[in-house]
Formats: C-alpha cells, sequence, structure tokens
C-alpha cells in the first residue's frame, strides 16, 4: 500500500514536474510582495502539488465537469473547515491562539493556492485555449511582482500613480492591468496554437480567461482594486450625534451623497452654529447606527510634514474617557487625569502642552486643520503639544481653522515591547483612575486567560498583553454598526460575553477593560481616525463623518499613550474612500490658494470601475450568447427559406450542424467521404446526403433541393433517436455549430 | 463502414461511353483478380495507369506475383488482327550487360532481299514487364525510358511506332542494392505510378498455397478477353465524360505547391506530374462508379503519383509522409470550399 503511494507519487513528480516548477515560480513571484516567507514556502509548495495532481490527473480518463466540481466541493468544504477552525477554541488552547490562527490560515491559503493550480493545469492539459493560461500567469506574475511598489503608495512612478490616485483606482491596479496586457500580448505573441482549428476563437477564450483571472484577484484577497479601508475603521459614525455639536437630535438637511466636488462643496456650506452638547454623551452606545452621510466632509487637514504613522492610521484625538461611572468610561475631570487633551480652541495664545515620552519613536509633524463643521472641541493629532489660531483661509466656507504640532507614534509594534506599564510622574490615584473597571469577574477571568495565552518569556510585558487583546478581540469579534447592546447595563460585558457583534465604541471599551484587567492602564479616546494610505501623494487630508472613531490607548512608560484598536472582520459593507478630488481641492481653498474652482479640475473623466466592468463583461456574455443562438437557429432555418438554387448545399450544412450537436465533426483534412463512413452508424442517412452534396459540387450539376432536405430532416431524426441525451444538451449550447466544416 | 447508398448509387448523367469503359475496367479486373490474388489495390491501380495511360513502377520482393499480374494484363487484350508484330506480353529480365538493342529491336541484314530490315525488340507488346529496371546500365535505362515518353523506337534512324496501349510495368527490388544503377528522380517522373507492394495478407496467402497447382497452368488464354480498340475507347470515354471541376484542379495545383515547398524536399513535383495525374484522378472516379473527380480520388492516388517524384534532402526518407502531410491543407480548403461557394 506505502509502496503503491510511493510508487505513484514518484511517477507523478516524475513526469509532471514542469507544469510544478512554472507555478511554483508563478506563485513566489505573484505573492512575493504580499507574503511573509513562511507563507511563501506554503504557497510555493501547494503550487507545486496543484499542478502536479492537475496535470496527471489530466492524464487519466476524469471528465473536466466532475474535476470541476470536484474541486469546487473540496474549495467549499475547505472553506468551512476554515470558518470552524478560526472558531474553534480547542485548537486555540491546544496550540495556543496565534499558532492557531497561524495554522488555519496557513491552511486557507495552502489549499487555495493548491486548488486554483489544480484546476489551472487540468484545464491546461484538456482545453486547447487553456494551455495560455499557464504562460500568462507566469509573465502575468513576474510583471505583477515588478509593479507592486510599496502598494501604490506615497512613491513614484508619478505620472501613472498620480493619475490613478485621482480617479479613485489604486496605481497597482492600472499597473497590474497594463502588466497583465503586456503579458497576454507577449503570450499571444508567443503562443503557436496546437491545432489549425479555429485560432480566433483560442485568442478569445485567453482574452476572457484573464479578464476573469483580473478579478478573481480582489475576491481572492490579493490585493483589493478600490481603496477599501483594511482596518475596518470606517465606521460608527458618532458624528452628527455626538462628536459634531449642533446635531444633537435633528440631522443637517444634506442631499445624500455628493455626485461630484462642486456639488459637494455647496453641501457643506456652514449651518447655524449652535454649540453646545455634553461632551460626555459623546462616542454613545446605539443600536443602530446609520451610515447616512458618512461621507459629509467634516475637516480638512494640511500636513507640513510627510509622516508614515504606526498601523497606518492617522489617530485625531478630541476627546479622552478614562473615569467609570458605573456604566461606561466617560471623561475624566481629576487633575492630573488626562491632561494631555485640549478641551477648548485657542484665543490669541497658543494651547501648550508638555512633550510626550519616547521622542525617538515619535516623529514632529507641523498641521493646518480646517473645520467645516463647529466642533466642541479641536480636533488635534495625536499627541499634540501645541495649538494655535491660524488665518482662516475662507471665513464662507471654513467654520474655524488652527495650527497644530503633534508627535505622532511612528514607531512599529516590535519596538514597544519591554516598557513599563504606567509613567512613574502619577499620583496613586491616577493611576488608580486608569485601572478603574466594572466589577464583574468575567473581566479578569477573560484577562488572564488572555494573558495565558501568550509566550512565557513575553507575558509580563505590557506591550504583549495590550496585543494580546487586540488579537484576541479580532478573532473572536465582529464588526458591525448594528447591535443590540444599548439597553444593557453594561453594554460592554453585553458585547464582550454576549453575541461579540459591535462597532468600535465597544471594541475600544472591551480593550480597555481587558487591558486594565490585564494591569495596564487603559482609556478610550475618540475623534476622528484616518487611513494614511487614503492621502495618496497629496498632503491633504479629507476627514468625513464617517472616519469617527473611538479606540482604545494603554500608556506605557517612556512612549506615552499607544493605540490599542482591534479591527475585527467586518458584517457591514465597507466605507468608501474620499473624494480624492474633493480632498485635494478642499486642501488647496486650505491652503488658501484662489481660483481653484475656476481651474479645470481633472478627473473630468473616469476610469470604469471593477462593477462597470462586471457589468461590461456581462454584456458581452449576453451577446456573445445571442449571437451564437442567433446563427444557430438561423443555421437550421436557412434551407427552407433561402433561394432555391442554395438550399441544398444549407441543408447538408444544417446537417452537420446536427451532428455538431452530438459532438460528431469532420476532422482536419477528413474528406467528405471519410466523416460520411464515419458517422453512418449514427446517421445512416448521412452518407446519402454527403454524396448528393458532392456531386453537386464537383459533377457542377444542381442537386435536387427536397431530396437534400427530407436527407438532412432524416439525418435529425437518426442524431435523436442515437445519441438523445447529447442530442438537447447539444441543442442549447450556443456555439457548437462553428465545429461543422 | 461501407455504406451501400453512398457507393452504389449510379451516377445519373453516365453517358453510354463511360458504362462501355467501366465494362472495359470490371472484365480487365475480374481476370487479373484470378489470376493473382490478394492484389486488389495494386490491380486497380494497374488499370488505372492502362486507362490513363501511364506506366507503372513496382516496388516488391522477389515471388510476389508481379510477372503473372503482368502476363495476365497482356493476354486479357486481344491484340487487332492487322498488328502482327504487336504481342500481347514480353518480359525483360534487366541485366548489366543488356545492350539497348536488346531493348528496342535491331536491324538485320536480309541478305535474300538485299536490305536490313527491322526487328522488333521485346518493347512491341501491350505490356512490357521490365524486371530489375535498376541492375541495368543507365544507357539501357534510358532507351527503355525514352520508348515510354514517346511511344516510339528509332533505330538507324527510322522511327517505329510502339504499339497504343504500351503499358510498362517496371519491377525494382528494395533489398540487395549492391551493383545497382538507381533510377534518378528525373527518370521516375516518367512512371505514373510507383506501387510499393507489401505481402498479402494471410487468407489470400493460403487460398494462394490451396490452389496453386490449378494456378500453375492457368488458363490464360480463355475466359472473356478485351480488345485493344476497347481500351482506346475506354480512355477516350473517361478524358471526355468524367468531369474534373475547377476547385479539384486548384486543389491539385495546391498539392503540387505544397509539395515543392516542404523543406525536405530538394527536387519537387513537375508540371508533367499533374499533366498525368488528371488522367489518373479520372480513371480512379470511373472505377468508383463516379462521373466526376472529387477530393476522395485525390486523397487516394496522391501518394501513388507523387511521393516517387521527389528528391529529397539528406538525412530524410519518407517521400510518402511528406506528401500526406502536404495533401492536409489542400484537401481540407477544398471541404471548405464546398460548403461557402454558392
Amino acid at each position: 500500500m506505502i509502496r503503491t503511494v510511493i510508487r505513484l507519487s514518484v511517477w507523478a513528480v516524475r513526469d509532471n514536474w514542469p507544469a510544478a516548477l512554472v507555478l511554483g515560480v508563478a506563485a513566489l513571484l505573484a505573492l512575493a510582495p504580499f507574503a511573509t516567507p513562511g507563507e511563501l514556502v506554503v504557497v510555493v509548495l501547494a503550487a507545486g502539488s496543484g499542478a502536479i495532481a492537475g496535470t496527471s490527473l489530466a492524464a487519466t480518463r476524469l471528465r473536466l465537469a466532475a474535476a470541476l466540481g470536484g474541486a469546487g466541493m473540496a474549495a467549499a468544504a475547505g472553506w468551512l473547515a476554515g470558518a470552524l477552525g478560526e472558531r474553534s477554541v480547542t485548537l486555540a488552547t491546544l496550540l495556543g491562539a496565534e499558532r492557531a490562527a497561524t495554522l488555519v490560515d496557513a491552511a486557507g491559503l495552502a489549499g487555495l493556492v493548491l486548488l486554483a493550480g489544480f484546476v489551472l493545469t487540468f484545464v491546461a492539459s484538456r482545453i486547447p485555449a487553456g494551455r495560455v493560461a499557464i504562460p500568462a500567469i507566469l509573465v502575468g506574475a513576474a510583471a505583477m511582482l515588478l509593479f507592486a511598489h510599496r502598494g501604490g503608495s506615497i512613491n513614484r512612478p508619478l505620472i501613472v500613480g498620480d493619475l490613478a490616485w485621482l480617479q479613485g483606482y489604486h496605481p497597482a491596479f492600472l499597473l497590474g492591468l497594463a502588466g497583465a496586457a503586456a503579458a497576454l500580448a507577449g503570450t499571444l505573441a508567443l503562443y503557436r496554437p496546437a491545432g489549425r482549428r479555429h485560432p480566433w476563437r483560442h485568442l478569445l477564450a485567453a482574452l476572457a480567461a484573464s479578464a476573469a483571472l483580473l478579478l478573481l484577484f480582489p475576491a481572492l484577497g490579493v490585493f483589493s482594486f478600490s481603496e477599501r479601508d483594511p482596518l475596518s475603521l470606517a465606521g460608527p459614525p458618532g458624528t452628527e450625534r455626538g462628536l459634531v455639536p449642533g446635531s444633537g437630535g435633528r440631522r443637517p438637511a444634506e442631499g445624500g451623497r455628493q455626485g461630484g466636488s462642486r456639488r459637494a462643496l455647496g453641501l457643506v456650506r456652514p449651518a447655524d452654529g449652535t454649540a453646545g452638547g455634553a461632551d460626555s454623551e459623546a462616542a454613545p452606545f446605539l443600536d443602530d447606527y446609520s451610515s447616512d452621510g458618512a461621507q459629509t466632509p467634516v475637516a480638512v487637514v494640511v500636513l507640513h510634514d510627510d509622516v508614515d504613522p504606526a498601523l497606518g492610521v492617522l489617530y485625531f484625538r478630541q476627546v479622552a474617557f478614562s473615569r467609570f461611572n458605573g456604566r461606561r468610561l466617560v471623561r475624566s475631570f481629576r487633575t492630573g487625569v488626562d491632561d494631555d487633551l485640549f478641551p477648548r480652541f485657542p484665543g490669541a495664545v497658543p494651547i501648550r502642552r508638555p512633550p510626550p515620552d519616547g521622542a525617538a519613536l515619535r516623529e514632529r509633524v507641523p498641521a493646518t486643520v480646517s473645520l467645516l463643521r463647529d466642533h466642541f472641541q479641536p480636533l488635534v493629532l495625536a499627541d499634540g503639544v501645541e495649538v494655535a489660531a491660524a488665518e482662516n483661509a475662507d471665513p464662507s466656507l471654513f467654520r474655524r481653522t488652527y495650527r497644530t504640532v503633534s508627535f505622532v507614534l511612528t514607531a512599529g509594534a516590535e519596538e514597544l515591547f519591554g516598557h513599563r506599564p504606567d509613567s512613574p510622574d502619577w499620583p496613586p490615584e491616577v493611576r488608580r483612575s486608569y485601572l478603574e473597571l466594572p466589577d464583574d469577574p468575567r473581566y479578569p477571568q477573560l484577562a488572564e486567560k488572555i494573558v495565558a495565552m501568550i509566550r512565557p518569556e513575553l507575558r509580563d510585558d505590557p506591550w504583549a498583553r495590550a496585543l494580546a487583546v487586540t488579537i484576541w478581540l479580532e478573532r473572536n469579534t465582529r464588526y458591525s454598526l448594528h447591535s443590540e447592546h444599548a439597553s444593557a447595563q453594561d453594554p460592554t460585558a453585553s458585547f464582550l460575553f454576549g453575541d461579540r457583534i459591535g462597532y468600535c465604541v465597544h471594541l475600544a471599551h472591551a480593550a480597555a477593560y481587558l487591558a486594565r484587567a490585564a494591569g495596564v492602564p487603559a482609556r478610550v479616546s475618540a475623534g476622528y481616525a484616518y487611513v494614511s494610505r487614503n492621502r495618496g501623494s497629496g498632503s491633504a487630508l479629507l476627514l468625513r463623518s464617517g472616519d469617527a472613531h473611538a479606540w482604545a490607548e494603554v500608556h506605557l512608560e517612556g512612549v506615552g499613550w499607544v493605540p490599542v484598536d482591534p479591527s475585527p472582520p467586518s458584517l457591514d459593507p465597507p466605507m468608501p474612500a474620499p473624494d480624492m478630488d474633493l480632498q485635494s481641492l478642499l486642501g488647496e481653498m486650505a491652503r488658501g490658494e484662489k481660483n481653484v474652482l475656476a481651474r479645470d479640475l481633472p478627473g473630468s473623466w473616469s476610469l470604469p470601475g471593477p462593477r462597470a466592468l462586471l457589468t461590461v463583461l456581462a454584456a458581452m456574455l449576453a451577446l456573445w450568447l445571442f449571437a451564437g443562438y442567433a446563427a444557430k437557429v438561423w443555421r437550421r432555418l436557412a434551407p427552407d427559406l433561402i433561394r432555391r438554387d442554395r438550399r441544398a448545399r444549407l441543408a447538408y450544412r444544417a446537417a452537420l450542424d446536427r451532428l455538431a450537436d452530438v459532438g460528431l465533426a469532420r476532422g482536419f483534412a477528413e474528406s467528405r467521404e471519410d466523416f460520411a463512413r464515419r458517422v453512418a452508424t449514427v446517421a445512416p442517412s448521412f452518407p446519402a446526403l454527403t454524396r448528393l452534396h458532392l456531386e453537386s459540387c464537383w459533377a457542377e450539376r444542381p442537386a435536387p433541393a427536397g431530396r437534400a432536405r427530407r436527407l438532412t430532416r432524416a439525418v435529425g431524426r437518426e442524431v435523436r433517436r442515437h445519441r438523445r441525451p447529447r442530442a438537447v444538451t447539444g441543442m442549447l449550447l450556443p456555439w457548437n455549430w462553428t465545429h461543422s466544416r | 463502414m461501407e455504406s451501400p447508398e453512398h457507393d452504389r448509387e449510379p451516377a445519373p448523367a453516365d453517358g453510354p461511353d463511360l458504362d462501355r469503359a467501366r465494362s472495359v475496367a470490371e472484365t480487365l479486373r475480374g481476370r487479373l483478380r484470378d489470376a493473382v490474388l490478394g492484389r486488389d489495390e495494386v490491380i486497380d491501380r494497374i488499370i488505372i495507369a492502362l486507362l490513363a495511360g501511364g506506366h507503372v513502377l513496382l516496388e516488391d520482393y522477389p515471388g510476389s506475383g508481379k510477372t503473372i499480374l503482368a502476363r495476365a494484363l497482356g493476354e486479357a487484350i486481344e491484340a487487332e488482327p492487322d498488328e502482327r508484330r504487336i504481342v500481347p506480353f514480353r518480359r525483360i529480365q534487366f541485366t548489366p550487360d543488356l545492350l539497348p538493342s536488346d531493348i528496342t529491336g535491331v536491324s538485320v541484314f536480309d541478305p535474300d532481299r538485299g536490305v536490313f530490315e527491322f526487328m522488333p525488340g521485346p518493347v512491341f507488346a501491350h505490356v512490357v514487364l521490365a524486371d530489375e529496371i535498376n541492375r541495368t546500365s543507365p544507357k539501357v535505362q534510358s532507351a527503355l525510358l525514352e520508348a515510354m515518353a514517346e511511344r516510339q523506337v528509332t533505330v538507324d534512324n527510322v522511327t517505329h511506332p510502339l504499339d497504343e496501349l504500351f503499358l510498362v510495368i517496371a519491377t525494382q527490388n528494395p533489398l540487395g542494392m549492391a551493383g545497382t544503377f538507381p533510377l534518378p528522380a528525373p527518370q521516375l517522373d516518367r512512371f505514373l505510378f510507383k506501387i510499393t507492394m507489401t505481402h498479402i495478407d494471410r487468407d489470400a496467402e493460403l487460398e494462394v498455397v490451396a490452389t496453386f497447382r490449378q494456378r500453375l497452368h492457368p488458363d490464360l488464354a480463355g475466359g472473356p478477353k478485351v480488345r485493344q480498340a476497347d481500351v482506346l475507347a475506354a480512355r477516350t470515354a473517361i478524358e471526355t465524360g468524367v468531369h474534373v471541376a475547377r476547385p479539384l484542379q486548384e486543389c491539385l495545383v495546391d498539392i503540387a505547391r505544397a509539395v515543392r515547398s516542404d523543406p525536405r524536399v530538394a527536387l519537387g513535383v513537375s508540371t508533367r506530374a499533374l499533366v498525368q495525374a488528371v488522367p489518373a484522378l479520372q480513371a480512379h472516379a470511373m472505377l468508383a462508379g463516379r462521373d466526376w473527380v472529387g477530393a476522395s480520388d485525390l486523397e487516394a492516388l496522391a501518394v501513388p503519383l507523387l511521393a516517387h517524384r521527389l528528391m529529397l534532402v539528406a538525412g530524410a526518407a519518407d517521400a510518402p509522409q511528406v506528401v500526406r502531410e502536404a495533401i492536409g491543407r489542400p484537401l481540407e480548403a477544398l471541404a471548405r470550399s464546398t460548403l461557402t461557394r454558392s
């Protein structure tokens, strides 16, 4: 048994290693920019095994449909197993949370790549057009590797990149498209069709396959074409109700989503600035957050220095909650607690705060903030040290403008280990205030369980504990703006020990409580979070009401407040990226540049998005089907409709179509007489029809049309009688008449 | 898979001439099949060659019945009464010391009358079996080949026409090439067909073994014969009665061009080959019961018609394969044209 298996695998590898090598290299090239070395090893091995399985099974009598169906079922089973494994507590306790998660991820990835390799090589071995696919994938993978330039963010190439950003595309998409087109052209230039039959069909099939592959990439999560928010920050916009005053019970009159920058500007006319709202009601627990108006511009921030923040997110802090009031965390008014905040706007005198700790881990970033909506407190890029009033570039547009200086945390997560949890300057009551939590034994129990998952040598490190809390929350909760905890006495407990579906306020509270339970001082901050990548190459940031966010922060000695921001899988549709036109336009207006509106706006044309591409593909498919059926029906009816002297020939062609329906077609250079003899068992009338047809052609005598049509009908009857199932499916296929020659 | 309706259906526009031609061919076929067992294809080819006015080169092993075949063909044709000089059948065994006059005939001095009189050689026959033609010197080969091409011999500046039928069946032995003078390609071009014979199948061989005593003295003189005039009339009937459509002529030319453009071919098919091919195709179509030439005739005859005329470059050996590859594209185009022509 074992020897049979070994012999079989040796046979499979010996005969099929070139395909395995090609696919392995392609997988390596394609995923090198995205995957870790461990994942790369897994992926290459999986791709190779898939290729070996595909090519060796293609040599057997396994039907194509059976192979594809089996692969689909295997994919479904794998997906199910992955979903179960992700939730499995047993696996997590056996291997440890992180290792279990890694295992599940790796197994999922390997399974996916293996199936893809299998399907690809199987199809390539069976279908002539599929032969294009493997070289296309190899060359395309190489092109993708070349074009994956740091995720296409701030860096060059300028021309393509900026154009793409202005259109709201990831440059990698355009460059990848260019690479794929180049790869396709190269492949077609290199491609020698094996048979001489219908090379144009191979071309079309190769084009369709490439388009499908391109569309497959986002489905596989390899990279996203549109600027999705990877951290699921898009969110719980307390916005209109909480953070933005003057909208407590009333929604501002808004005309829905902006269609273009000019119209959007019209939307942001300054409202009547009613101030107010108790700030402790900011970031409330609510059951249903409507994401309507999430695109409403709230503020424009112009950065005066480039910065690459930790986690890729710029946090604009407005308030912080550290006092437990019996139900949730609220703003503390104790001296020495949260005194790094800016509770009011600056007057003539700038407001200054002592610089945060950890100067080596931070970068100084001056910025100018122009508010499009009234706010009761300045929003300041964390961690701010100075806020000073500035000239409002356009009082008709901006409510207020101020300058800030911040020290943005840029350290990577690995640099934050080895710090003590709190600050030596803190008096005991301040420290106690940062460790307050509900009187619920489940918090310490869960915290203990989470801490126990950490490797022993790191178990005492506060940052490791914060990370463990983040990872646990990401693995075990789901993000949604629609939850059912607001009426609970402790909404956080209802979230954490209930269905674990909640939004950022729940997550921030849960993270803060768990960190506190693990002995790490923590608080909840609220404001806006901005995914740094959305900035593109510009220095202007457009904050929208949908960017409003709450996140937890832990305090590390020598570092200061560090954001702890779990981003579990989201159940809601992702929030779209900000309008790039609007963002750069508002940035220019905030800088005081005149006449920006008079200029021609870039992006008056736009490239089609993936949805439009899909629509076009669907339309092409429909057209393709329609054309096929129309031609088929016409060819069948033509013998009765067309000029009498051509009827015999068309009747013969119609008989050929009937035979093609059941898969009988004349081979290349096979004479019509030989073909007639070959199919005589299925269609005994066909040789007579062939004879009639050839005689009319070569003896140049008109054939009797009536006899030809009678024989054609007889062929149809005989075909249906001998091959009934094939005749039915063959009748439904739109393009098989192209086989009749 | 023979379909009766396909093959037996009579062509509606058959003239009486073509019917007579077919009966001539059937008679010959019957006699030859009686004489030689298991060689139906070769017999058909030889009949085609006779009806198309060409000559045949047989490549086969000794003792495969070629003499009997050639003799039976000769005996089956009845000479015209006035053609005293013409005998039905002659066999020439080619040897290195053969002289051209041994083939053409020689002028002999008649002391009674005091004049030279021409004594006809063995080529003055309906059917001449030139056995092992590659064993003789090129000089003798040329003499025979000239006779084949011109259908006349010239001795002492006097031209003597040969029989109108005059069919040469030359053989050469594929084995034992030492001491031979292989025919160069331009010479081979004068043969209509080269037929490579294989050993006959088991049943036929068994039949030969079982009946060889009866066949030892076959009654070649008995049975129905055809007259020379019938054969000549059949030739005319085929030439005028079997239709060769323009696309088929195009296909024939395309095949020749495809063969010439093959990189393995040093010397391709001559135009003469195509001219010879047309009556052969017509005769083949007639034998198949049609009065029109179709793609199947081309497909069946392309290799025996063309392969022996090719001179291949060094390293390439398989001329039939070259021809088989070359006919694919033109035949495919021909088959497709039947659907597109209106």
